[in-house]
């Protein structure tokens, strides 16, 4: 199966915000047990991809995005949408 | 010769309704998950200095269960907090009672010796830097004395610097660890029963010595999240540009505790960002200046307090999170208090808040002041020391006033819906101000 386009950039912005070596990271590999982001770094990723991708991550759900496949298949279903506050 | 040091750790609120609602809110919990989970910085430095013929054991107090056998040591200390002390004097006092001699030290024990001497063998008052080589020397000719004072000054210094012994952590689950940078704060608020009680003046550590502990402190735990154990790191901001230098090739992920003049540095700011600091915790005590007159000598939080808003924007807008530290019942303080702190908390955008209750922590200078004021509730209260039980008599307000609107305050900022709010705010002013490409 091919990854979707969003891949790339996702792994880009993880490795330039954080020092990752991005190549590395495998789909499922929790960003935060596995690969020591800590929960305010997290934060600060979601709000990177947000603006990088013009969308929105639902707010109640936040704490749950933790693995670059989780994070691909918000951008891919929910492009430009999300809870209000 | 083998000697055991104990840490004790793990506070209990005493309030009944106050603990039901401290084990529902989430994020009441979980901060004080952290502070429970770091390892004592002051025991780790007394390992240090401790002869390398000696046997340290690092041991924290929930590992030696009530009841069991107790783990032989040939000497123990003990290093403890008011609201632990109670815990501590029971250990102490068990030890003694089959004569495995026992030294107290900490914070309580330098500010109250007296009471502390009738549980202890020898204590050791103030740093334990000039106070511990010479307390081990004489248990091994026998002729242990009742008390080491150490020193309040130049502990950074040799000889009486060593580096606390991290090696001791191994094989331990801590994934966040302490290193210290300062000891003391020239603010010196009244309230404040920290480090400053324990110096005589502001002590900075030179670069170099908390680089190389940095160092040590990641032979152990590679990838741990840093808590600097400061009063108030950036009090010198000059100092503070050189460290954030030294540690921005480290790549590590950090906490700190600093006052909100950190915001007036711009090139600090950027730094502390490049650094990999994560967030600061500010005491902001109160959200209206009138609240803080006189709460520190040279009234400086007074004078501050207006520019809040504008410095937690400035610190945040850089992806640092600013933990804001109020604390309710203070002299200036009438029943609208409570209200006025959660409208702070929401115009300010702060991502964290941390709530507690005016203490009057013995050796004070508010304790004496209460004191003398006939305000304090009881006269030993220890156990109660937790930064969330009323142990004093509020100025504007009656103590059940304090007492449920700190109930209501809580309900209201520590909920999962008002954190996921802040998390919202938070990541919106990010997206604005961050800039996310470098």
């Amino acid at each position: 199966m091919n990854a979707p386009p969003c891949e790339a950039e996702l792994r880009d912005t993880l490795s330039r915000m954080f020092k990752l070596d991005a190549s590395q990271i495998g789909l499922d590999a929790d960003l935060v047990m596995e690969l020591g982001l800590d929960s305010l770094a997290s934060l600060r990723l979601l709000a990177a991809v947000e603006k990088q991708f013009k969308m929105r991550f639902p707010d109640q759900r936040l704490s749950e995005y933790r693995t670059l496949r989780q994070l691909m298949e918000c951008i891919v279903t929910r492009p430009n949408q999300g809870d209000h506050l | 010769m083998k000697i055991g040091l104990i840490a004790m750790s793990g506070v209990r609120v005493r309030t009944p309704k106050l603990a039901a609602l401290g084990v529902t809110l989430p994020q009441f919990v979980n901060r004080g998950k952290v502070i429970a989970s770091l390892p004592s910085l002051g025991l780790l430095t007394v390992a240090a200095l401790t002869p390398p013929d000696i046997e340290v054991v690092y041991r924290e107090i929930q590992e030696l269960k009530t009841g069991q056998e107790l783990e032989p040591f040939d000497l123990v200390g003990i290093s403890s907090f008011s609201a632990q002390i109670d815990e501590a004097y029971d250990l102490a006092d068990r030890y003694r009672a089959v004569k495995v001699p026992v030294v107290l030290g900490g914070l309580h024990v330098s500010l109250l010796p007296e009471e502390s001497a009738a549980h202890a063998d020898s204590l050791v008052l103030y740093g334990a830097e000039g106070a511990w080589p010479r307390l081990v020397e004489d248990f091994r000719r026998g002729c242990l004395e009742p008390r080491y004072v150490g020193l309040r000054a130049g502990v950074f210094k040799p000889p009486a610097y060593a580096m606390p012994r991290f090696d001791l952590l191994r094989g331990r689950p801590y994934n966040r660890l302490t290193v210290q940078t300062s000891r003391g704060c020239p603010l010196n608020c009244e309230f404040c029963a920290a480090s400053v009680r324990l110096t005589s003046a502001f002590q900075q550590k030179p670069v170099d010595l908390v680089l190389a502990e940095i160092r040590a402190a990641l032979a152990v735990n590679q990838q741990p999240f840093f808590e600097l154990a400061d009063d108030n790191t950036f009090i010198n901001k000059r100092w503070g540009q050189e460290f954030l230098r030294a540690i921005t090739p480290l790549e590590l992920s950090w906490f700190t505790e600093t006052d909100i003049s950190v915001a007036d540095d711009e090139e600090l700011l950027d730094l502390l960002a490049k650094s990999g600091c994560r967030q600061i915790l500010v005491g902001l005590e109160s959200p209206a200046a009138e609240d803080l007159d006189h709460l520190d000598p040279h009234n400086w939080k007074y004078q501050r307090c207006g520019r809040y808003l504008e410095a937690i924007d400035k610190i945040q807008s850089r992806g640092i999170t600013v933990n804001g530290c109020f604390i309710l019942g203070l002299d200036n303080h009438t029943p609208d208090i409570f209200a006025r702190v959660k409208e702070f908390v929401e115009q300010s955008g702060l991502l964290e808040v941390q709530i507690t209750v005016q203490t009057p922590f013995p050796g004070t200078p508010l304790y004496s002041r209460l004191q003398r004021e006939g305000r304090l509730l009881q006269e030993r209260y220890w156990e109660r020391c937790t930064l969330f039980d009323v142990n004093f008599r509020p100025k504007r307000m009656t103590v059940e006033e304090l007492e449920s609107g700190l109930h209501w305050l809580f309900s209201e900022i520590y909920t999962e819906r008002e954190y996921t709010r802040r998390r919202r705010q938070y990541m919106e002013l990010v997206k604005k101000t961050f800039d996310f490409t470098v």
